[in-house]
């Protein structure tokens, strides 16, 4: 399975950083205000995740420990454990404890040190007495877990040495066989080759000249430099080389390393590689550098035989996870999108002020070139909140494989449209929800191999993730072939909860909708991977909070597709201007398909005929209720919306917009089909309309109509917009 | 064919002494013969020694012949054991 496990990890500890923040918050929340329901809650999730989460990187001190918090901020909730400043002030340390050994396995240490393990022990046993039932298990499976992490300590190692001693060696008085004989009181030669090969034929042989070559294993408790200091003298012109028999050691040691920038300073500190053998890579590398262009110091090590090719790829990969590091720090700041929202809006600012320019001004070559500039400014100052989602529906792998085994179910993910792009801050807050769904679809959706199989279907179930983009939104999908939502056991429970009257007739969807419902579970037995009470309707409330909508698509014994639309939420938008009456306003440009001539003669009709289909069509000067004359060649502009199209009659068309949302009040903010408004070049205030509850509240409004007396007059079109229309 | 020589190795086998002893060796080197030399008198032996001996040994091959390394000192011994030769020079199982 492809699974970054590094990048997983960096996102948990992002993650786990910002649980442990809102945690904090909340505790001291909680002390000012020790029966706020809503922040318990909070906490409790918090731990709640946290717990879940660790778990799937198997850091199971971080599990024990949390756990015993959760349970405990569990009995708080349920109101059987009383929130008291004493039990503050112990919980507060905790998150510090939690927090420290986040960052530790953020430096790349999965244990606690014992320091650690000590430290939890006594804040287990000061929650203790706050439990109304003792819980110790907990704090033994911690204490145990920590005496794990123990060193091994150092046996003999197996070295090879390849020593091609200089011609010279001998005439200086250097002797290879007593450099080789000091060599057996370091440890024992396990093997050894004598290597005459470069011996030329009698008539060409000096005898005092060295010709031979050696090759040997020595394994030795010896520290490689001591090795190495053995063949000091002959070291000029000699070319020895010291390489590690298993590198699997050394690999290991740089594993467990702290972070090093430089792969020299891994190397050396592995034991792998002396600071005599790097500097001697570094100046084979400059030579190299100077006669055939750059080459990796790694490549030195390996081609020079300096290092074993396994070593110096765990040296260099960990250089890598130490750039990736720190580039958390320094090359990507978490940046608050406060700050990033007031740029945007200053980009917004010059945009408006320069659309201002070029209406006045004669169109000059600069101010194309400027027009060009803050057009690329503001792409860069929007792309600066886009990351792909891919990253996030990625992390589910681990989640998918990690709850099959522990369900004994057999599923496939897959994931398609990782590329679709997103704000960010929809991304964080999204992938929660998301989790969500993909556990209750291989808890509840996708049944077990054998249950599979008597069904008919393959034994391995499929769930796949797919983002897309579609008319402006972001369109997540997660679907599995399971065995689909159980229409009459849904109702049957909406019934009993007193939901939905009994003998109602619904449709598919709207019972589907009712598993979002607070407290609905179908599910017979709670499992414990969803229970707890977080359940569906906090997705629907989060999806809700980011502006976005949430359906289900079923097939009974065939699967379900939860689908969560979400805006894009960008803060600039290409608009289309129009003008009806004497104000404007913006039609999102993505939602437009085509602008039509308003067919003469049919004025009083709510719909026309497009090449043949019925346009329904909603006229914007009725609906906003703006009198003045009506223009005489009006104009239709056709939107589309969920597949759906509908034309909205305007007077003029003004051509397309740069757009600056700027949020309308707090006054307006019931306002459905408005979501924002803009400042025009010339000062004006254009509103910006959001077509899609436009169409549905105007087609609601048409059913009531109809429904009605039959004769609907235009004012009563009007409550959709309850107030008066700004210009 | 098969014609046999003997010679007897006294004293270092060095780089002190190498100069002199390996044309004195391979002198004694000739078309398809076999040549012994006796170590027995060796009283020290280091590489630049090793080295000649290794060279006898191909040179006599070379010519056909073969050189055979009979009665090894103890210092001699000392020498090849750390290289995990046996006193024919040849490897002791496991090297090349």
């Amino acid at each position: 399975m492809a699974f970054d496990a590094d990048e997983a990890l960096d996102i948990f500890i992002t993650e786990a950083r910002e649980l442990l923040e809102s945690f904090e918050e909340g505790l001291l929340q909680l002390e000012a205000d020790p029966d706020d329901a809503e922040t318990i809650n909070a906490i409790f999730r918090s731990a709640h995740t946290l717990k879940g989460s660790s778990g799937l990187f198997g850091l199971n001190h971080l599990v024990g420990f949390a756990h015993v918090v959760e349970t405990l901020l569990g009995h708080v909730r349920e109101g059987t454990v009383r929130v008291t400043p004493e039990l503050i002030s112990v919980l507060l340390p905790c998150a510090d404890h939690i927090t420290r050994f986040v960052e530790g396995v953020a430096e790349g240490r999965p244990e606690p040190s014992p320091g650690e393990a000590a430290e939890a022990e006594a804040l287990l046993a000061r929650l203790a007495p706050f439990e109304p039932g003792a819980a110790p298990a907990a704090a033994a499976a911690v204490s145990a877990a920590s005496d794990a992490a123990d060193q091994e300590p150092d046996g003999p190692r197996g070295w090879y040495l390849r020593l091609r001693f200089g011609p010279d060696c001998l005439r200086n008085g250097m002797d290879p066989l007593s450099l080789l004989r000091y060599l057996t009181s370091l440890g024992t030669i396990d093997r050894i080759a004598v290597d005459d090969s470069a011996l030329p034929e009698a008539s060409d042989l000096d005898p005092e000249t060295n010709y031979l070559a050696f090759e040997a294993e020595l394994s030795t408790e010896a520290p490689k430099s001591e090795i190495e200091s053995v063949f000091d003298f002959v070291r000029d012109d000699s070319d020895i080389r010291i390489t590690p028999l298993d590198s699997g050691e050394f690999v290991g040691r740089i594993e467990s390393m702290p972070d090093r920038d430089r792969i020299g300073d891994v190397l050396q500190e592995s034991g792998a590689v002396t600071p005599g053998e790097i500097d001697e890579a570094l100046r084979i590398q400059r030579e190299r550098t100077r006669d055939s262009g750059p080459v990796p110091i790694g490549q030195v090590l390996i081609e020079e035989g300096i290092a074993p090719s396994a070593v110096v790829e765990a040296a260099l990969s960990k250089q890598r996870r130490t750039a990736d590091t720190r580039s958390g720090d320094t090359q990507t700041i978490r940046i608050d999108a406060g700050r990033l929202d007031r740029l945007i809006d200053l980009v917004g600012e010059l945009v408006i002020a320069q659309a201002g320019i070029s209406v006045n001004d004669h169109l000059s070559e600069a101010q194309g070139e400027v027009t060009r500039l803050i057009d690329e400014v503001r792409h860069s100052a929007l792309a600066l909140r886009m990351v792909p989602i891919g990253m996030t529906l990625r992390r589910f792998e681990r989640v998918v494989r990690d709850v099959c085994v522990t369900l004994g179910k057999e599923v496939h993910l897959t994931i398609t449209g990782g590329d679709a792009e997103m704000d960010k801050a929809l991304v964080e807050r999204i992938s929660d929800p998301l989790l969500h769904l993909v556990r209750n679809s291989l808890d509840h959706g996708i049944e077990s191999p054998s249950d599979r199989v008597e069904a008919g279907k393959p034994a391995q179930g499929q769930l796949r993730l797919n983002a897309y983009h579609d008319a402006g939104n972001i369109v997540i999908e997660v679907s599995d072939d399971g065995r689909g939502l159980d229409r009459d056991r849904i109702l049957a429970k909406a019934v009993d909860r007193g939901l939905v009257a009994a003998g109602a007739t619904l449709t598919d969807h709207e019972v589907y909708d009712l598993i979002f419902e607070p407290g609905f579970s179908t599910a017979e037995k709670i499992s414990n991977l969803s229970g707890r009470g977080v359940g569906m309707d906090v997705v629907r409330r989060n999806v809700a909070a980011l502006r976005g909508s949430i359906e289900v698509d079923s097939v009974r014994g065939q699967g379900a597709t939860i689908r969560i639309r979400l805006p894009l939420t960008l803060a600039i938008i290409d608009g289309f201007l129009v003008g009806v009456g004497g104000s404007s306003f913006i039609v999102p440009l993505d939602r437009v398909t085509e602008c039509v001539e308003f067919p003469t003669g049919n004025r009083d009709r709510d719909h026309m005929n497009l090449r043949g289909e019925v346009l329904p069509f909603i006229r914007l000067n009725n609906l906003f209720g703006l009198d003045g004359d009506v223009a005489r060649r009006q104009s239709v502009v056709v939107v589309e919306q969920s597949g759906q199209r509908t034309g909205l009659v305007v007077d003029a068309l003004l051509g397309e917009f740069q757009t600056v949302i700027k949020p309308l009040g707090p006054l307006f903010s019931s306002l459905k089909c408005v979501s924002g408004s803009t400042i025009l070049g010339n000062g004006d205030v254009a509103l910006i309309l959001d077509v899609g509850p436009l169409v549905t509240e105007y087609a609601d409004l048409e059913r009531v109509r109809h429904a009605g007396t039959g004769n609907g007059h235009p004012s009563r079109r009007r409550p959709v917009l309850a107030g008066q229309p700004v210009t | 064919m098969s014609q046999t020589r003997a010679v007897d190795l006294d004293g270092e086998l060095t780089i002190q002494t190498a100069a002199e002893q390996c044309p004195r060796l391979l002198a004694v080197l000739d078309k398809n013969t076999t040549v012994r030399v006796g170590l027995t008198g060796v009283t020290e032996m280091d590489t630049a020694g090793l080295q000649i001996l290794l060279a006898v040994r191909r040179e006599a091959e070379r010519l056909g012949g073969a050189a055979e390394f009979l009665d090894a000192s103890e210092p001699v011994r000392e020498a090849l054991a750390i290289l995990h030769l046996d006193a024919g020079l040849r490897p002791i199982a496991g090297g090349r």
